[in-house]
C-alpha cells in the first residue's frame, strides 16, 4: 500500500493541470494546422483536414452514380423527365417539354463539371482573387478592362426583353443551382477542397459571362499596335509589301465566284487617316513558334459519297483542358432529338445534328476589335475631344476583392469608343470591340433553334441574329442541302479601316454601322459539291465589304482540305475520319521543296548533313509524333525565320512589333532572293536568301546532331502536347507524347490547342454518327470518365454517337435518374 | 475490457459520423466524447484512440479506395509527391490516429483533474 506524502496530492494536481493543458494545446495546434492553407513557394498546402478527412475529404469525390435514382426538383413544367447515362456516361435527356429538358441539362452539366462553370465564370468575371488572392490580381485587371462583365450585363438586358426565349436559359440556370443546392460540403467537387473555396450560386448572368469569354478567346486578337509600329518603322509601302493582309495563294470559304445577289450599302469613301503612336513594350513569340489555334468544318453533299447522303464533319481547334471544354449530351423532347457537344454554362447543342440536319462551326476570324488613340483635354484624363467639342470620361470604379489582403480599388476610364487601357503597349489608347456591343434579343436562341431546325430555311433563320464570335456555320440536311455562312455581326468599314490605331478624336472613324446581316457571305449548294472552312479568309476579292483578318486568316489547312475534298468521290466516313487525323501540312509541302532546291545548289555539305537532308526529301510532310523528320524542318525554319527577321529580333523587347507570315517570307525568298531583309545585320557580308537557308541548315544540323543518342526527340516528346487540368496541376492533366499534329494540319494538334471534338455526321435515314474529344464527361480528376476518351482520340479512333429517339433503344446504360417534382 | 468497448463505440459512432456529418475534425469530437464516457486513464485513451483513429481513418479510406474505380487515390499521392497511394493511406491513419488519441488524451487528463480538484 502506497503511503501519499504530505503534499503529494498538490504535485498531482498541478501535473493534472499541465498534462491537461499540454494534451489540449497539441489538439488545439494540430487542428489549427490542418484547417488552414500553409503557403509553400509560389502556391500553398491545402487545408488537409478537410481533403483527407473522411467525413469531408476526397473519398467523397471517388464515388459513382447508383444504377437507379428518383430526383425530387422544381422541374419548370412538372413532367418527368428520365436521363439515361450510356457505357461513356453520355446523358440522354428525355422530356416532354424543353424548359424541363434544359433544366437537367444544367443539374446534369453541374453534376459533372461544377468546378468548371463556377472556375470559368469567375475568371471571366475579373474575379479570381476573390479565391485565389493576389497572384492573380493581374489576370482580373484585365478582363474587368476588357469589360465581359459589362458585356454580360448588357446581354441579359436585352435577351430578358423576351421573355418566351429568356425562360430557357432560367431554366438551365434554375437546374445548375439545383444541383448545387442539393449538396452538402463533403459532396462538393475535390478542387473546392484543395483550393479551399466554395461554389456559388449560378445564374443567367453567368450563362452571359460564360458566352463572353468565348466572344474574348475568339475574337479579341488583333495587332494594330503592332501594325502601327511597323508601319511607323518600315514606311507605307514596305509595311504594305510585307504585310499584304490577303494571301493571294488562300481559298476562301465562299466559292470563288460566288454571286452576291444584292446591292451593298454604302460606306463613306475617304480615306482613314494616317496616326502614328510611338508604342514601346516587348514584343509577342514570332507566329514561326505555333499557328494560331483554329478548326475545321466541312460539308459533303451527297454527290460525293458513296451512300448519296451528305456527311458533315467538324472539329473545333480549341485549347486542350480536363475536364474538355465541351460536354457530351443529347436531348430527346416531343418537338425534336438533337446530339451533339454542349458547352458547360449554355443551354442546349452547340455542335451537333438532329433527325434532319446537322451543322458545325469554325471560328470567322474577322478583326472586330479596333484601338483609338485619345486626345485628351485636361491633364487629368477627364475629358477629351471629339469633333472639335470636350466630352466627360465616364468613370467607373471596380474593386477587387483579394484573399488574405485588402481590396483593391481601379479606376476604369470610358469614351465613347469603350474603355481605355493602362497596360504596356495598348496604355492610353480607347478600345471598340464588337464583343461589348449589345446584341439582339434574338441572339440567345441561335443555338436552341439550330437544335430544332429542320432544313435550310430554319439554319438561315437561327443563325440570322447571331452576333459575336463571327462563325462559319456549316450545314447539310437529310433532304440534300449542304451550305456554309459566315454568321455573326460584321462591322461596316472604309477600305483599310481597323488594321492601325486610328484617331480617336473623330467620330467619323468609328465604323459605319454593321454589314447586314443579309449581306452575310453564304455559300449554298456550291458546284464543287462540297463547302468547307478552316479559318481561312472569307471570299474572294469580289465581296463588296472591306473586312481584315484577326489579325491574319489562316494560309495553309484552307487550301490542302479543299485540295483533297476536291478530289473526293464515293466517299465514306472512314475517309472522313482519315482527313481530320490528316497531319500532313501544306506549309511544311510548299517550304520545304524550295530549301531543298537550294541545298541541292551547294557541294559543301558533310556526311551527316546529307543525310539529315536525305531524309527531309524523303519526308512526305507528316508531322507524325514517332517521327524525328518533322523537328529537323520546324527547327531548319525556326532558324531561317530569325536570321531573315534578324532586324525585327534586335528591337523585339522594346518596340510591339508584327512578325511577317511563313507564307509571306517563303513568298519573298522565292521572288525576291536579294531583297535587302535577307541580308544578316551582325555580320560584314551580304547574304541573300540561298544562303541563309544554308546558314540556317547548318545551324539546325549542328544542334540537333549533337544531341546524344538517348535523348533524341520524337515530334512527340518535342511538340510536347499536353490536355492540362483547370489548376494546372500535373497530377489531373495528361501528358500524350503520342500525339500527332500540327498547327498547319487538318489534325491541328500543337502544345496546347488541338482538335476538342471531332464529329462526323453522315445523314442518312435515319442520321449517324461518330464522335471523340480529348477528355472524359466526368471533370472529378481520377473519375472512370475523367479522360477515359483520351486515348481514342490521339489514335484516331471514333464512338458511334447512340442516336436513339426512345429510352428502351439504348442497350446499355451506366446509371438512370427520373427527375419529377416532389 | 473497457478500452476495446472504447474502440468499438468510438468505431461505430466514427464512422456514421463520417457519412453523415460534414465535419472534417468529427474524429477529434467523438475520441473526445468516448474518452469522457468510458472514464478512460490519459495513457489508456491515448494509447486506444491512437489505434482507433488509425482503424478509422485509415480503414474508411482503404475501403474506399479499394471499392471505387477512381484513381484519385494515386493522384493525390502525385499531388503530394508522397509517392504512392498505400502510403497515403498510412499518413492519413497516423493523422486519424493522431487526433483521436490527443482529443482521448485531453479528455481523460481532464476528467483526471476534476476528479483531483474534487478529491
Amino acid at each position: 500500500m502506497t503511503v501519499l506524502k504530505p503534499g503529494r496530492p498538490e504535485i498531482s494536481k498541478q501535473y493534472s493541470m499541465f498534462r491537461f493543458i499540454l494534451s489540449t494545446l497539441l489538439l488545439a495546434g494540430m487542428l489549427y494546422t490542418l484547417s488552414i492553407r500553409i503557403p509553400a513557394g509560389t502556391s500553398s498546402i491545402p487545408p488537409l483536414g478537410r481533403l483527407l478527412s473522411p467525413a469531408t475529404g476526397f473519398i467523397h469525390n471517388m464515388g459513382r452514380l447508383p444504377s437507379s435514382e428518383t430526383v425530387n426538383v422544381n422541374l419548370p413544367s412538372g413532367k418527368p423527365v428520365q436521363v439515361l447515362f450510356d457505357e461513356r456516361m453520355v446523358p440522354h435527356i428525355f422530356a416532354e417539354d424543353l424548359a424541363d429538358a434544359l433544366f437537367v441539362q444544367g443539374y446534369i452539366t453541374a453534376m459533372h463539371r461544377l468546378f468548371q462553370l463556377d472556375f470559368s465564370t469567375r475568371a471571366a468575371a475579373g474575379r479570381l482573387s476573390e479565391v485565389l488572392g493576389a497572384r492573380t490580381l493581374s489576370y482580373d485587371r484585365a478582363k474587368r478592362q476588357l469589360g465581359l462583365h459589362r458585356a454580360s450585363e448588357k446581354a441579359i438586358a436585352r435577351w430578358s426583353e423576351d421573355p418566351a426565349e429568356f425562360q430557357y436559359i432560367e431554366a438551365y440556370s434554375n437546374g445548375v443551382n439545383a444541383w448545387i443546392n442539393s449538396l452538402g460540403k463533403a459532396e462538393y467537387p475535390l478542387e473546392y477542397k484543395i483550393l479551399d473555396f466554395e461554389p456559388e450560386a449560378w445564374s443567367t448572368y453567368k450563362t452571359a459571362l460564360f458566352m463572353k469569354s468565348m466572344v474574348e478567346m475568339l475574337s479579341a486578337q488583333q495587332k494594330d499596335v503592332e501594325h502601327t509600329t511597323m508601319r511607323e518603322l518600315l514606311g507605307n509601302d514596305l509595311f504594305t509589301d510585307l504585310f499584304p493582309g490577303r494571301n493571294p495563294h488562300s481559298d476562301p470559304v465562299i466559292s470563288p465566284g460566288t454571286e452576291w445577289g444584292f446591292d451593298p450599302v454604302d460606306v463613306p469613301a475617304d480615306s482613314v487617316t494616317r496616326i502614328d503612336i510611338g508604342a514601346t513594350g516587348s514584343s509577342e513569340e514570332p507566329i514561326y513558334n505555333d499557328v494560331q489555334p483554329g478548326s475545321n468544318n466541312w460539308a459533303l453533299a451527297g454527290s460525293r459519297t458513296k451512300s448519296g447522303a451528305s456527311i458533315l464533319c467538324n472539329d473545333p481547334h480549341l485549347s486542350l483542358n480536363l475536364p474538355s471544354i465541351w460536354y457530351e449530351c443529347h436531348i430527346v423532347t416531343p418537338a425534336f432529338n438533337c446530339y451533339g457537344a454542349t458547352l458547360p454554362g449554355m443551354p442546349g447543342i452547340i455542335i451537333g445534328f438532329n433527325e434532319h440536319i446537322a451543322w458545325g462551326s469554325t471560328n470567322a476570324g474577322h478583326d472586330v476589335m479596333d484601338w483609338y488613340q485619345i486626345e485628351w483635354a485636361d491633364d487629368k484624363q477627364t475629358q477629351y475631344w471629339m469633333d472639335g467639342q470636350k466630352k466627360e470620361v465616364e468613370m467607373t470604379v471596380e474593386e477587387y476583392q483579394i484573399r488574405g489582403a485588402q481590396a483593391v480599388r481601379d479606376t476604369i476610364k470610358y469614351t465613347v469608343w469603350g474603355p481605355v487601357s493602362d497596360e504596356g503597349k495598348y496604355a492610353g489608347l480607347a478600345m471598340h470591340w464588337m464583343g461589348m456591343e449589345s446584341p439582339y434579343k434574338e441572339e440567345q436562341s441561335t443555338f436552341l433553334k439550330l437544335n430544332q431546325a429542320r432544313n435550310f430555311n430554319d439554319y438561315m433563320e437561327a443563325t440570322d441574329h447571331f452576333v459575336s464570335p463571327l462563325q462559319n456555320f456549316v450545314f447539310a440536311s437529310r433532304d440534300g442541302d449542304i451550305a456554309i455562312r459566315i454568321s455573326g455581326q460584321m462591322p461596316l468599314r472604309r477600305e483599310g479601316q481597323g488594321v492601325f490605331v486610328q484617331d480617336g478624336s473623330k467620330s467619323s472613324n468609328g465604323w459605319s454601322g454593321r454589314i447586314p446581316a443579309t449581306h452575310n457571305p453564304v455559300d449554298v449548294n456550291p458546284a464543287r459539291g462540297f463547302v468547307s472552312s478552316a479559318n481561312q479568309v472569307s471570299t474572294d476579292t469580289t465581296y463588296p465589304y472591306f473586312y481584315a483578318g484577326e489579325p491574319y486568316f489562316e494560309d495553309y489547312r484552307g487550301r490542302w482540305l479543299n485540295r483533297q475534298l476536291s478530289g473526293m468521290d464515293n466517299a465514306v466516313v472512314r475517309d472522313m475520319m482519315e482527313l481530320q487525323m490528316d497531319t500532313r501540312s501544306l506549309r511544311a509541302g510548299e517550304l520545304l521543296p524550295m530549301f531543298i532546291h537550294e541545298m541541292n545548289l551547294r557541294s559543301d555539305l558533310q556526311k551527316e548533313e546529307k543525310a539529315v537532308l536525305n531524309k527531309l526529301a524523303a519526308w512526305n510532310y507528316a508531322y507524325e509524333s514517332d517521327s524525328e523528320v518533322p523537328i529537323f524542318f520546324e527547327e531548319w525554319y525556326k532558324q531561317f525565320y530569325q536570321l531573315v527577321w534578324d532586324e525585327f529580333f534586335r528591337i523585339r523587347d522594346s518596340i510591339p512589333v508584327a512578325w511577317p507570315e511563313s507564307w509571306r517570307t517563303a513568298d519573298l525568298a522565292l521572288h525576291n532572293p536579294s531583297h535587302p531583309f535577307f541580308d544578316r545585320q551582325d555580320t560584314d557580308a551580304t547574304e541573300d536568301a540561298p544562303e541563309l537557308i544554308f546558314q540556317s541548315f547548318r545551324m539546325m544540323t549542328s544542334a540537333r546532331l549533337g544531341e546524344e543518342e538517348d535523348q533524341m526527340q520524337t515530334w512527340g516528346t518535342y511538340k510536347h502536347t499536353q490536355i492540362r487540368h483547370l489548376t494546372r496541376l500535373p497530377a489531373f492533366s495528361r501528358y500524350v507524347p503520342g500525339a500527332s499534329g500540327h498547327g498547319s494540319a487538318l489534325n491541328a494538334t500543337t502544345q496546347t490547342h488541338g482538335p476538342s471534338w471531332r464529329m462526323i455526321v453522315e445523314l442518312t435515314d435515319p442520321v449517324q454518327a461518330w464522335v471523340v474529344y480529348p477528355g472524359g464527361q466526368s471533370g472529378t480528376p481520377g473519375d472512370p470518365f475523367y479522360d477515359n476518351m483520351v486515348d481514342d482520340w490521339v489514335k484516331g479512333n471514333y464512338h458511334r454517337a447512340r442516336f436513339v429517339r426512345t429510352p428502351h433503344e439504348l442497350d446499355s446504360t451506366r446509371s438512370q435518374l427520373t427527375f419529377r417534382r416532389p | 475490457m473497457k478500452n476495446i468497448y472504447a474502440i468499438i463505440v468510438f468505431l461505430v459512432a466514427g464512422f456514421i459520423s463520417a457519412r453523415y456529418s460534414g465535419i472534417w475534425w468529427d474524429i477529434a469530437l467523438i475520441g473526445f466524447l468516448v474518452s469522457l464516457a468510458f472514464r478512460l486513464s490519459p495513457g489508456m485513451a491515448f494509447g486506444s484512440l491512437f489505434l482507433g483513429g488509425i482503424l478509422l481513418w485509415g480503414g474508411i479510406t482503404w475501403l474506399q479506395v479499394l471499392q471505387s474505380e477512381s484513381t484519385l487515390g494515386k493522384d493525390l499521392a502525385e499531388v503530394f509527391n508522397i509517392g504512392s497511394q498505400p502510403l497515403l493511406i498510412i499518413i492519413i491513419a497516423l493523422i486519424g490516429g493522431l487526433l483521436a488519441s490527443l482529443s482521448g488524451w485531453s479528455a481523460a487528463s481532464l476528467n483526471r483533474l476534476i476528479r483531483t480538484k474534487k478529491g
